[in-house]
């Protein structure tokens, strides 16, 4: 029973880390070099169905859609991995504060928590990016205080229920004090299922990262990222689906990498499901 | 659909395996309940019960398997392998079973009349809606629930444990099933509602003639209502007959050995099993206490305001008039707060090296004066005096103070434990400012005279047994060497088998260690075990008070008789059961 999730937890982590090793080998490799210059528009080459020349074939710009890949993955890797940091950040402190704490300070914590919860994410960014510019550092962090809330009450929902358990009053009765009881008993206890929320958010992220860019307010025409090749590939939607189809599926493989490195790891870093001795 | 009919069995199973994942967990050759017919079925955790229990109603969970046979009257093709849809035809209704835990097996948001209604109308056993109504409300009276028409329109939460457990006899019994299935249905209850329960199965059950397969790890409980008793090891049977002879007169080792065991008030010196045991136990002999026979002065007429346990040795812990409320739970935001339980006004010393027990129930305040003596709370009125120092009025230094002198052992071994730290990790935890060595060190002797060994250090909590992680709990309450160990009701998880290895354990670390042991429990045996005072408990204040013996046999107040009376005892249960099985012959 024990042994049958190791195998299994490590075959996810490895299937998930090559899915996901794709679009990251491919962003850096963007830094040094591209099939071709994926920013000025060559209206020669517009919309060429896949060939030998572009595999998978050009934008309605005339660009060639792997190195727009390649170049976007930069983008959107990046985007997604800083607000989730942003996010873990706020939330995760919060979330443990306020379940150690309870009373006034959970409170507080908590209904500030649902202000931010409740003002919608997409107008959220819409006004970082009115305010400081449409550009992705201000998408990156709008999008990282949006997330945080829900790393704030799902932190705090396994703190509480940690909290109850005996070995925490056995720790206070040794007279431990909160920061190691936060540190030893309630962080390793609750990471499972922050590392899932985490793959989850990072997820969303790359996904409002595309609704952002589709908007107008992401990543600044002409830098490409796979959200803006959405957007450009909506309008010819009937007549070239292709243009559509491969930025989604970029999104689409990473996000599945993503939650299943979350499976994973929740699997693994759990003694309970790891093999004996 | 054909009915079986008597002389056809109620149950009947044959050639039984059960099996997940390539291992066999449980295989039984032959099982058969005649209508009826009360069996018990008794046995340890991971012996197989649940999971008999489980096949019965075609319940087992994915991924675990059954092979052989299991005929159910009422049903006319075999359990196994019949489709869903037949088995929800006869679950509820021809058979049906009682779970352990009552809040979890009702529907919070249901009304219990409209559970108990709701199982009459799965199954069409009533004409109309009307009927179900009346129905409903004669099953309540009928399992002794005070103004049915009330109870019926209550939610679970507002029902006490023992009439939850009512209200789902009455569920089980609604359509009158041949057979009844009862996994543990009086181990989640206090003792005095136990015994009730188990009075109140045993009468229903003779009324209406119906089947029961009682599963239990508690062979008194067994004794007192089955006639026929299965003993399950590892999922294998390895003994059955009439309860007087099974329990009676055991001949296989394993049965002996849980009999004798079952029995943790006895004086150890009995050995319960010898070298070649089934639960591997070197034989026991009788540890000298450290603590000398005490002299207790009578308790006052009054048992509220002063109970005093004279003595010549110092006080260790002084209550006086100690005091603890909660603030009541508010119903809504302009109700006034409910006065809420807690600690009604206690005076009690406890001289050092004395082993003190505090028996009641639930909701008796044992487990805020627990909280109190552990220096994890701070009593309203009162005072409560630790090694000198007054509770109430300590700076946070002397209150760190306090706790370094006390430690506590837990009920539930599975909390107990932080998961995701080493056994080494757990032992030093209440060790401040030590190297890792050193560190390491000291767990390896604890782990020692905790009868563990060190190969543990480096495993998980997971990979032990309930009664090896409570002896990594008593490790490291004992790893700063206090004065106090409070343990909290630290046996009644445990097996049977366990429970007297542990206790002993206790006892004989009180001894070495020269500690003075407060022992709670609901259960008067085990306090009987390895306690010289005793503090009975109910409703917040002391009952009664003074040495063990004492109390448990010549009991002055009211309520500690019905404790001790309800209590049950295994030897009281088969005289019983022989009577009754010499008036049915």
């Amino acid at each position: 029973m024990i042994r049958r999730h190791t195998p299994r937890a490590n075959r996810t982590i490895l299937v998930a880390t090559i899915l996901l090793a794709l679009p990251v080998l491919a962003a850096l490799v963007s830094l040094v070099w591209t099939p071709y210059n994926p920013i000025p528009v060559n209206a020669g080459e517009r919309m060429l169905a896949p060939g030998a020349s572009h595999p998978l074939g050009t934008d309605s710009f005339g660009r060639d859609i792997v190195s727009l890949l390649m170049y976007g993955a930069r983008i959107s890797l990046t985007v997604g991995f800083v607000a989730v940091a942003i996010a873990l950040v706020i939330g995760v402190p919060v979330g443990v504060l306020s379940g150690m704490r309870g009373g006034r300070v959970d409170q507080v914590l908590m209904r500030l928590t649902d202000v931010v919860l409740a003002f919608p994410a997409l107008l959220l960014m819409i006004v970082f990016g009115a305010a400081f510019g449409a550009n992705t550092t201000s998408a990156t962090i709008a999008l990282g205080i949006a997330a945080a809330p829900a790393f704030a009450r799902l932190s705090r929902a396994g703190t509480l229920q940690v909290m109850s358990r005996d070995y925490i009053t056995a720790a206070r009765s040794a007279n431990r004090g909160g920061l190691y009881i936060a540190r030893r008993h309630v962080l390793p206890n609750i990471a499972s299922l922050i590392v899932v929320q985490a793959s989850v958010a990072f997820s969303m992220a790359v996904l409002s990262e595309a609704a952002l860019s589709y908007l107008g307010f992401g990543a600044a025409p002409p830098t490409p990222s796979w959200g803006r090749m959405l957007q450009e590939g909506q309008a010819y939607l009937y007549n070239n689906p292709l243009l559509v189809l491969w930025p989604g599926l970029a999104i689409a493989l990473t996000v599945l990498a993503l939650n299943l490195l979350g499976d994973g790891l929740r699997d693994r870093c759990d003694p309970r499901r790891v093999a004996q001795r | 659909m054909t009915t079986l009919t008597p002389p056809y069995p109620t149950l009947a199973i044959r050639d039984l395996t059960v099996s997940a994942d390539g291992a066999d967990l449980l295989h039984i050759d032959s099982l058969t309940i005649h209508p009826g017919e009360r069996v018990g079925l008794i046995g340890e955790s991971g012996s197989g019960k649940t999971l008999t229990a489980l096949a019965v109603m075609g319940l087992l969970a994915d991924g675990v398997t059954a092979t052989g046979s299991i005929r159910l009257h009422g049903l006319p093709i075999d359990v196994i392998g019949a489709s869903e849809r037949s088995l929800s035809a006869v679950r509820g209704a021809a058979v049906s079973m009682v779970f352990q835990e009552p809040m979890t097996a009702l529907n919070p948001l249901m009304t219990v009349g409209a559970q108990i209604a709701e199982v009459m109308r799965q199954h069409r056993t009533q004409p109309s809606r009307s009927a179900v109504a009346e129905a409903t409300r004669a099953l309540l009276a009928r399992v002794e629930l005070p103004s049915p028409q009330t109870i019926a329109r209550s939610y679970p939460h507002q029902l006490s444990g023992g009439q939850r457990q009512r209200v789902v006899l009455a569920m089980a019994l609604a359509n009158k099933p041949a057979l009844l299935l009862c996994d543990e249905p009086t181990t989640a209850l206090d003792v005095t509602v136990q015994a009730q329960m188990i009075g109140l199965i045993d009468e229903l059950v003779s009324e209406s003639a119906t089947s029961l397969l009682f599963v239990t790890h508690d062979l008194a409980v067994a004794a007192s209502l089955c006639d026929r008793i299965v003993v399950l090891r590892r999922g294998v049977v390895v003994e059955e007959g009439p309860t007087a002879q099974v329990l009676g007169n055991p001949t296989h080792p394993y049965t002996r050995a849980l009999v004798a065991a079952s029995d943790v008030s006895a004086t150890p010196t009995t050995a319960l099993v010898t070298g070649a045991s089934p639960f591997n136990v070197s034989t026991t002999s009788a540890s000298p206490t450290s603590a000398s026979p005490t002299t207790v002065s009578t308790t006052s007429a009054s048992p509220t305001v002063f109970n005093s346990i004279a003595g010549t040795a110092p006080a260790l812990i002084e209550a006086r008039d100690l005091e603890r409320l909660y603030p009541g739970t508010r119903r809504s935001l302009f109700a006034s707060p409910t006065p809420g339980r807690g600690l009604h006004p206690v005076s009690f010393d406890v001289r050092a090296g004395q082993a003190v027990g505090i028996v009641g129930e639930s909701g008796s305040g044992k487990s805020t004066l627990v909280r109190l003596l552990a220096g994890l709370d701070q009593p309203t009125s009162g005072s409560i005096s630790i090694a000198g120092i007054d509770l109430a009025t300590a700076t946070p230094q002397q209150r760190r103070a306090v706790r370094s002198t006390s430690a506590m052992v837990f009920q539930d071994p599975a909390s107990s434990l932080d998961p995701r730290m080493t056994v080494a990790q757990i032992i030093a935890e209440p060790l401040h400012d030590i190297s890792r060595a050193e560190a390491e060190h000291r767990a390896e002797t604890m782990l020692a005279s905790v009868k563990l060994t060190p190969d543990a250090l480096r495993r998980y909590p997971h990979q032990f047994s309930g009664g090896e992680r409570q002896r990594i709990s008593i490790a490291r309450a004992l790893v700063t060497s206090p004065e106090l160990l409070i343990a909290d009701e630290p046996v009644s998880a445990l097996d049977v088998s366990v429970r007297a290895r542990v206790l002993e354990l206790l006892d004989a670390l009180a001894a070495e260690y020269q500690l003075t042991l407060v022992l709670v429990s609901h259960d008067l045996a085990v306090v009987r075990r390895i306690c010289d005072t005793v503090l009975v408990m109910r409703d917040g204040t002391i009952v009664e008070s003074g040495p063990t013996d004492e109390v448990y046999l010549n009991a002055q107040h009211g309520y500690t008789r019905a404790l001790v009376a309800a209590t049950p005892i295994l030897r009281g249960a088969l005289d019983r059961a022989q009577s009754r099985a010499a008036a049915t012959s």
